[in-house]
């Protein structure tokens, strides 16, 4: 199998096979754009991982190589099977400051099925929560004034009832 | 000219054709600034002396003609007609030399109008140097959006954080992320109330939570393809919070209580018992037309949990809904199933009788606000039950709607219903 090899912005080199680093749509163009297939040589710089983060998005990418392209339709029945989403579970038990980094990363490389369980399971830590509990989630400082505060009550009142 | 500048500087200059006629293009404004200048000069000098209402009103309409055309020269220039486009021009200024600068101000004016529903946080962001000037002229004492806007930009983050924190902070997320997670958490069900929730965290999260773009794709999920535009609701949040729709992040409930008589006791002729019988009416309306119906004795604590996937199980039945103005149009069927005969409703005699038959329920509800709470009241308009034996042979019952039989539903929030999402907003 044809490998190539990745390098974190600190450094670590990292050689995987191609059919995972396709995953990435970055790499994947990047790689049919210039013919790197046959050269096992080259090294791959990604500035923007560094290599604890890389190490996690491979991690993913290898567990999912299988996967099914994501398909852009909320009335199909999500045909993936629950352990995968348990083994994600799994995976994204990691602190915020990770999690944040790893959307980050999947963003970077665009890896749409990591963006998207990253994404989501941020939002699971805001959906259903008060202002007050979103703050202490994220470490956010409240920078309204009290009048903006109630000009904000007001607008949102239709639509945050009880 | 800047406007129009900025515009073509967008469009890919494809073929080399486009470029020689964009050249032309260019050279032609250049001249016909200078042939303004000139000729600004000229007409103040003559209109001096006529200052006759005739002179004013043909005025008008010459400049009105002109207008036209110079805005037909914008849109062909804008579709890339660039050659059109100079015609138009040509006629324009021939009529009115500087036609531009009555439109640039016209159409200027029209943009401050129309300023509120065309927001855009992302633009503003970055540019918070550039942008500062163009705020100061719009913001009004009732526009939050605009003011909390301007403090953002100049401060230059969207967020904070309280206390310092040696691992990465939501704040370096880029706007686009944010918004795509904010996506997640509206997700497919449309759980507004969390993204509204997430606006009253802090000032850049307030603009995060006002994005055009979640509301629109909001009202398109909502009313489809007769959505429209939000023209007369001004922007899409409004469309949203106005326009009669269905709450969908709980469930719409009646209660009915009617009073049975029992038997006469056998030992005592006095005494007549009675029986006050209460059950509950369940809907639960899913954004893309699917409608969940229950008839249930038991409590709503109970039922609710039943009705929390699109694919219940029995005896919840499955449907579809239709949203026609504040009207809502229900069909649902009854799953010929075994398992409905453990429901222990009241309808369970009725349902032995017409055994091995298939029941489709009609029903038409209004939509009504309570006070300040919108569309949390469902009124019965029409329902009735159409009922198929395995012969074929077909009923049709009409019920007639007596408000104590059919009482309104009342929408009441399930926060279960919202604690997953599934898809993103899409």
């Amino acid at each position: 199998m044809p490998q190539i090899k990745l390098q974190s912005s600190d450094g670590e080199v990292f050689p995987i096979d191609v059919e995972i680093a396709k995953m990435s749509t970055t790499l994947k163009t990047m790689l049919e754009d210039l013919g790197m297939e046959d050269d096992d040589d080259e090294i791959v710089p990604l500035p923007n991982v560094n290599a604890a983060i890389l190490r996690k998005v491979l991690e993913w990418c290898t567990a999912h190589r299988h996967d099914p392209p994501i398909v852009d339709d909320p009335n199909i029945l999500d045909t993936r099977t629950n352990n995968i989403t348990c083994w994600d579970a799994e995976f994204l038990k990691v602190d915020q400051g990770t999690l944040f980094e790893l959307i980050l990363a999947a963003n970077y490389l665009d890896i749409r099925g990591l963006l998207d369980v990253a994404c989501k399971s941020v939002a699971t830590l805001i959906s259903g929560k008060t202002p007050e509990d979103i703050r202490k989630t994220f470490n956010i400082k409240n920078d309204f004034t009290p009048e903006e505060e109630e000009e904000i009550r007001k607008e949102n009142e239709c639509c945050a009832e009880k | 000219m800047e406007d129009f500048n900025s515009d073509e500087q967008d469009e890919p200059a494809s073929s080399s054709h486009q470029i020689s006629v964009e050249n032309e293009l260019n050279s032609f404004r250049v001249k016909w600034q200078q042939e303004i200048k000139s000729h600004c000069h000229t007409k103040i000098k003559q209109k001096q002396p006529l200052t006759s209402e005739f002179f004013d009103d043909q005025n008008d309409s010459t400049e009105e003609i002109a207008r036209d055309f110079f805005l037909q020269g914008i849109n062909y220039e804008k579709s890339g007609k660039l050659y059109e486009a100079i015609q138009f021009y040509r006629k324009a200024v021939q009529l009115v030399p500087d036609i531009e600068y009555k439109l640039d101000y016209r159409s200027r004016l029209n943009d401050v109008q129309n300023d509120e529903p065309n927001f855009d946080p992302t633009q503003h962001f970055d540019e918070s140097n550039l942008s500062d000037d163009d705020n100061d002229e719009l913001i009004e004492d009732g526009q939050l959006f605009a003011r909390i806007q301007k403090k953002v930009s100049k401060s230059g983050y969207l967020c904070t954080s309280k206390f310092d924190q040696n691992f990465t902070h939501i704040s370096s997320l880029p706007l686009e992320l944010l918004l795509y997670i904010l996506k997640w958490v509206v997700s497919s069900d449309l759980d507004l109330r969390s993204l509204e929730m997430f606006g009253s965290v802090c000032r850049g999260f307030y603009l995060c939570s006002r994005d055009p773009d979640i509301w629109k794709l909001t009202c398109l999920r909502i009313w489809g393809l007769n959505c429209g535009l939000p023209k007369e609701y001004t922007s899409w949040r409004n469309m949203f919070v106005e326009r009669p729709r269905l709450n969908f992040n709980g469930c719409y409930i009646s209660k009915t209580t009617y009073i049975r008589h029992g038997e006469n006791s056998f030992q005592d002729q006095f005494y007549r018992p009675w029986h006050l019988v209460a059950y509950y009416r369940y809907l639960r309306f899913f954004p893309e037309g699917i409608v969940l119906m229950l008839t249930s004795s038991e409590d709503p604590t109970q039922c609710v949990t039943l009705m929390k996937s699109r694919y219940p199980r029995p005896p919840v039945m499955v449907g579809y809904y239709r949203l026609n103005g504040d009207k809502v149009t229900l069909v649902v069927q009854r799953q010929e199933s075994a398992k409905t005969i453990q429901n222990t409703n009241r309808k369970v005699g009725r349902r032995r009788e017409i055994d091995n038959s298939e029941q489709t329920f009609h029903m038409e509800l209004k939509i009504e606000n309570h006070k300040n709470r919108r569309h949390v009241k469902l009124v019965w308009e029409y329902y009735s039950v159409l009922t198929r034996t395995k012969q074929g042979h077909e009923s049709r019952t009409n019920f007639d709607l007596i408000a104590n039989r059919f009482p309104s539903l009342w929408f009441s929030r399930v926060k279960s219903f919202t604690s997953e999402s599934i898809h993103p907003l899409s």
